[in-house]
């Protein structure tokens, strides 16, 4: 076991080093230090900003992906008697025009009827497609 | 553009109607002396629904001998959609197709 730890601070041998004489060692570490410090702080403040840059970015991304997920309206695709409409759910993956078409009732929201959709462009959008209700058209249990 | 018809079968689900594919188009261009159909499958945009429950479409004819919009016919395909007691049909079937006036360019 070596007894170096026992033996008191002086005595070791780091401590018994010292810079040269004509070196000032004290203001050159004190620099050397604030150095680091400022280093960091600018090292700490990038990370931040990237990081802040990062957030904001995800933040918005989520936000869009968020708001392209939500199931929208088909323009003018309610039935001549007002009782079902035509809903698109977003899917598919990111960049592609996609989505479930969903055939709901106005008043209850019940979904009566799906279809796949797909088409040209980066998301599904309302006027996506056109629909041409039967004069007859309903939606039983609407 | 290509068109889908849905239905209301017995069950109260809304189901598809096939539009005629392969048949369709061959037929199409048999009756219609076109050597290709401007969109494809030969689905045009649906015009309206006739009274009697048919389907009228409109479709322009694609010839790839004579290319220019001046030249194309226009056709409507009337499609019969549903059968007996008002039933979904698997896949629609081709009532008739006729030539449309071409409008000339001044109006």
């Amino acid at each position: 076991m070596s007894t170096d730890a026992l033996k008191p601070l002086k005595s070791r041998k780091f401590h018994k080093r010292r810079p040269p004489s004509s070196f000032p060692a004290q203001p050159l570490l004190d620099l050397h230090c604030s150095m680091k410090v400022h280093r960091l702080f600018q090292i700490f403040a990038m990370m931040r900003l990237i990081g802040g840059s990062a957030f904001l970015f995800m933040v918005t991304f989520r936000a869009i992906a968020a708001a392209d997920d939500r199931p929208f309206a088909i323009e003018n695709s309610r039935s001549p008697d007002g009782q079902i409409e035509i809903w698109m759910q977003p899917a598919g993956d990111e960049g592609m025009a996609a989505g479930i078409a969903q055939i709901r009732g106005v008043k209850s929201s019940a979904v009566s009827g799906t279809f796949a959709w797909s088409g040209f462009g980066v998301r599904a959008m309302p006027d996506a497609f056109k629909v041409l209700w039967r004069s007859d058209s309903r939606s039983i249990g609407s | 553009m290509t068109a889908a018809v849905y239905a209301l079968n017995a069950k109260h689900q809304w189901v598809e109607v096939k539009l005629p594919t392969d048949a369709y188009v061959e037929t199409i261009k048999r009756l219609s002396h076109v050597s290709d159909l401007r969109s494809g499958k030969g689905y045009g945009s649906p015009k309206k629904w006739l009274a009697d429950g048919r389907l009228l479409l409109e479709f322009c004819s694609r010839d790839i001998f004579y290319e220019g919009e001046e030249l194309e016919k226009a056709f409507a395909i009337c499609l019969q959609v549903t059968g007996k007691s008002d039933a979904p049909l698997r896949v629609a079937r081709i009532v008739s197709i006729r030539l449309e006036p071409r409008q000339s360019p001044s109006n």
